[in-house]
């Protein structure tokens, strides 16, 4: 009876614990007195267990010295310990168990996974265990292991969009890119040594900073006991490591810029437009409205769908968001038709400009976003063996209750919330534009692609009689989109040219004119880039209307592109 | 406390009880429904998963019409049907989360359905019209001609996609796998609406499809709802294409120049039928081929990221290996002395025993969702039965080690190469050599 009280008490603790986690029934989760953290995913389904560790590791730990090492130590991870003395021993090992395996590395997260028959479960746990905490690194191991990872680069390097992307990276996350550049450097790669791994592993792989996670056909009990008696006594260390060893944050970008890279093999071309974006970290409430926007934006009847996919002027069209830890990147895909490239680019731009607008998208398409995603969690737990990556992606860059919480948090965001994201992170924001264009497209498209983008004449601010302000909320709307335009736009000569009607007071166009200027100055264009009047002094445009729709047309400033 | 055990131990019993009873009816049968045949397996999870086969795939057309069924199916899925307009169709479904969607490949097409099954009823009308009556209208069909013509154009630049278009038109050459189920720019400029919508009725008749479902749905419900859509169909005329058997007696090669950095290499060579016991022994034979070349080019040697061996078993099979290497003429001289090596020596019996439970961890990765198992019901039904996709793992762990070892030896007499890359750093004579 008492056996029975302890199990009731036991259980019952687990459901309070569960509740309080907010855990779907089927996760139950651990953590050993080492700070290793457990997760099971119960699902019957099939026979199989899959067995994932995970470590806070991967590129964002990387200075310019490590860029890809961590990429290079998850290769070194399918290789000797001190278990299986070479990789052949360990891969014969793998085909013994019947095992399906794989490891990635992305920025935050590294994870190392085996799929196997659920009866063999403890054994992948035996064989994980000797991988992650006995590896040899052996010297000729690694040797032999670089023109494997230089394989892998340039396989890359044979798509037609890499340069377009590796660029883009660059440009977008400044001197701290190797932070986001998973893959690695291969000069680095090349040149790795055993030590620098053991520096590696010294600094992160410790049962506090890890987790092993396993789904599949599986007892959480059995589960527990087996990964306590296997690696309960991996040593915890005695620090954490983001605070020993802390990461510097990413520059918010300072301008806009844009560039075309020029590819050989590319067929069609591809537009890239990527923002920072929110993260974990600071702003969770924008990470939830990010996706949901997402979801409004890819749906068949959005606006952005319709006026480009629709009408042909484009072919593809994607905004994503990746969530992170540390600045979670807004990235814009875009494939026209490369007859329409820059009519299609135009017309994502106007797109971007109503994003925070109150009829940009219906509460029906606010509703389907919701719902698209929940059912997408569905479909994507339905899969065991890959659902598991998704779990671990949450706890490595926000947390479990960050992902079994995701579905409520999403049901609460509201057209508040996604207009605070959009004005945040991608209205009037600094951006990087990147254009890969197929070579033979080249020749015959103006490098000034971005500039071509804009009819000026959609930015002629007009006036109400003697009003000089810019606090007209269209003249304001339209400035904040013009101080975007040049900021992508730094080469180009603009003409301003302020007209007044006669029946207003003298000195009207010109301090409008004074206003317009400083207001372009802010955005950093240069005072030697903006042209008066037939580049002479300036001087207002004078006219005398007679009806109100004259007199109208009489207070503007209109701005033109000046060939250089 | 005895008593207390007792019912403990009568609740675990139900309990398990209950589970068997639950999955001792997860297994697939096959209802006919007014002559067209309905797969159904049952599930415990709310995800729904459905398949309309359509029997033929590259044999249901000339070479100078390739892509035709593609092209149909897609404006079939995405163009709007009769009764829903392409937006109110895409509205319906994206409220609930549904998708449905148009495929095809080298043996056969589908229509699919996913859904949850709470929605299932909601979003049936949708696949049915789109099965029976998508609107194929003349902007519709232009707009995804053109969608169709850029994604076959971005392919054309992805040295993976393109090394395998090399390799199927040059050892199936005349054949029909040398047709693109994708199309080519060239095919699909000339497709008309009339001939596109043609196609896709002559061949939604009931001698050619079948509907594989799986999912928590009632079984009569389901049967009623196929029933409506199958009255509606002609019975049609059917006659499977011949399938064709490789016959590569000596090696050759087919180059093509590309600067990007690194060179492609893809060997194709003979091989039995899938539903055959060789094909069995051929599926195990070439993931062990697959093993070794993985340890001597990559983990021995450095010479390539991703080399493999892979056996294709549909209606003409073929086997095939390869690697992305800057150092193409090391790489193939691996291939060719490992497949040397295994035709004289042969696997070992440890091999064949462990690759046997690497494939079951494999194949039932695959069972994993619904939509994998209607995908795999439906392929072995289009080879044969369905039961074939039940019964495989025993077929598997019958084989025998040295019918693996018998089978690769028959069936490596010559690899036809394609190569994609730089043309100077290969040696072509190094593939040219007798196995």
């Amino acid at each position: 009876m008492k056996k029975i009280l302890a199990i009731v008490l036991i259980l019952g603790c687990w459901l309070q614990s569960n509740a309080q986690e907010n855990l779907p029934s089927n996760f139950f989760k651990k953590t050993l007195p080492n700070g290793l953290e457990i997760l099971v995913i119960e699902d019957p389904n099939v026979p199989l267990a899959t067995v994932e560790m995970v470590v806070k590791n991967g590129a964002y730990t990387e200075d310019s010295a490590y860029n890809g090492l961590s990429h290079l130590y998850e290769h070194m991870f399918f290789k000797a310990n001190k278990t299986y003395p070479n990789q052949k021993a360990y891969l014969d090992r793998v085909n013994e168990l019947g095992i399906v395996f794989n490891g990635t590395t992305s920025e935050e997260r590294v994870n190392y996974f085996f799929t196997l028959g659920k009866d063999k479960m403890s054994d992948g746990l035996q064989f994980m265990n000797d991988a992650i905490r006995y590896p040899l690194f052996l010297k000729e191991e690694m040797k032999t292991e670089n023109p494997v990872v230089a394989g892998e680069f340039q396989r890359g390097e044979s798509s037609p969009y890499f340069a377009l992307f590796y660029k883009m990276n660059q440009q977008v996350w400044g001197d701290n890119w190797y932070r986001k550049n998973a893959i690695g450097l291969y000069s680095v790669i090349n040149s790795a040594t055993p030590e620098k791994m053991q520096v590696i592993k010294d600094k992160y792989y410790y049962p506090n900073n890890s987790m092993l996670a396993v789904s599949g056909d599986v007892d959480h009990n059995k589960v527990f006991s087996e990964v306590e008696r296997v690696m309960g006594d991996w040593k915890a260390s005695d620090f954490d490591p983001f605070v020993k060893y802390p990461l510097p944050e990413f520059k918010p970008l300072e301008y806009s810029s844009q560039f075309i890279v020029k590819s050989p093999i590319a067929q069609v071309p591809l537009l890239n437009i990527t923002y920072h974006g929110p993260d974990t970290r600071g702003d969770l409430k924008s990470t939830y409205a990010a996706d949901v926007f997402s979801y409004i934006l890819q749906q068949q009847g959005s606006k952005l769908t319709q006026s480009l996919v629709e009408t042909g002027l484009a072919y593809q069209v994607n905004v994503g968001y990746q969530t992170a830890k540390r600045v979670g990147p807004i990235s814009i895909i875009l494939v026209p038709n490369p007859a329409k490239t820059a009519e299609a680019i135009k017309e994502l731009y106007k797109n971007m400009e109503q994003w925070d607008s109150d009829d940009y998208f219906t509460d029906d398409q606010l509703q389907t976003a919701k719902t698209n995603l929940e059912v997408d969690d569905a479909f994507g737990s339905e899969k065991p063996s890959a659902y598991i990556h998704t779990v671990t992606y949450w706890w490595a860059s926000a947390t479990i209750g960050y992902y079994t919480s995701y579905i409520d948090n999403l049901n609460r965001v509201t057209r508040d919330d996604i207009k605070n994201y959009v004005r945040r992170y991608i209205k009037g924001k600094n951006f990087v534009a990147g254009l890969a264009l197929p070579e033979r497209m080249a020749g015959s498209f103006d490098p000034k692609i971005f500039s071509q983008t804009y009819d000026m004449k959609d930015y002629t601010l007009y006036f109400d009689n003697n009003e000089i302000a810019l606090t007209d909320s269209a003249n304001a709307a339209k400035l904040i989109s013009l101080r975007q335009w040049i900021k992508i736009n730094p080469t180009v000569n603009l003409r301003v040219e302020s007209y007044q009607d006669a029946a207003e007071g003298k000195t009207s166009g010109t301090v409008r004119y004074t206003e317009i200027t400083k207001e372009l100055l802010a955005a950093g264009y240069p005072e030697s880039r903006i042209i008066g009047n037939s580049n002479k002094a300036f001087q207002v445009i004078k006219k005398k209307g007679v009806t109100d729709e004259e007199k109208k047309e009489n207070r503007k400033v209109v701005f033109t592109i000046v060939k250089q | 406390m005895r008593n207390m055990n007792k019912i403990i131990i009568l609740l675990l019993a139900m309990a398990s009880t209950q589970t068997f009873a639950q999955t001792s009816k997860l297994v697939a049968e096959e209802i006919m429904v007014d002559g067209v045949k309905l797969i159904f397996k049952p599930s415990l999870n709310k995800i729904v998963s459905v398949r309309m086969f359509i029997r033929g795939g590259v044999g249901n057309y000339p070479k100078a019409q390739e892509g035709i069924e593609a092209l149909a199916l897609n404006i079939a899925t995405t163009g709007g049907t009769q009764s829903y307009t392409k937006e109110k169709y895409f509205e319906e479904l994206e409220k609930v989360g549904a998708t449905i969607a148009g495929a095809t490949s080298f043996d056969a097409g589908d229509i699919s359905l996913n859904c949850v099954n709470t929605t299932f009823n909601k979003v049936w009308p949708l696949y049915a019209d789109a099965i029976l009556n998508p609107s194929f209208t003349q902007e519709e069909f232009d707009k995804t001609k053109e969608q169709s013509i850029s994604g076959i154009k971005a392919e054309q630049s992805d040295p993976d996609a393109y090394i395998q278009q090399m390799i199927m038109l040059d050892a199936f050459a005349n054949l029909d796998y040398s047709k693109r189920s994708a199309g080519t720019e060239e095919s699909m400029e000339k497709l008309s609406l009339a001939e596109t919508k043609a196609y896709l009725k002559s061949v939604i008749n009931k001698q050619q499809v079948f509907f594989v479902v799986v999912g928590n749905v009632d079984k009569a419900d389901l049967i009623e709802k196929v029933k409506n859509i199958v009255k509606s169909l002609p019975a049609g005329k059917y006659i499977s294409s011949t399938s064709n058997l490789l016959n590569i007696s000596q090696s050759s090669v087919n180059i093509e120049e590309r600067t990007i950095a690194t060179n492609y290499i893809f060997g194709v060579m003979n091989a039995p039928m899938g539903t055959s016991e060789e094909g069995y022994a051929m599926r195990l034979a070439y993931a062990i081929f697959s093993n070794r070349l993985f340890d001597e080019i990559r983990t021995k040697r450095g010479l390539s990221y991703a080399p493999f061996a892979l056996y294709r078993s549909g209606k003409s099979p073929w086997a095939g290996m390869g690697a992305s290497s800057v150092d193409p003429n090391q790489s193939v001289q691996v291939i060719i002395d490992e497949v040397k090596k295994i035709k004289t020596v042969g696997f070992t019996d440890k091999e064949v025993t462990d690759e046997k439970s690497g494939f079951v961890t494999s194949y039932f990765m695959q069972q994993e969702t619904n939509s994998g198992q209607t995908q795999s019901l439906g392929r072995s039904e289009i080879y044969g039965s369905w039961k074939s996709s039940v019964t495989i793992i025993d077929q598997i762990n019958s084989v025998k080690p040295k019918l693996v070892n018998d089978t690769f030896k028959k069936y490596a007499n010559g690899i036809r190469w394609s190569y994609l890359g730089d043309k100077s750093k290969l040696d072509s004579k190094i593939m040219l050599q007798k196995l």
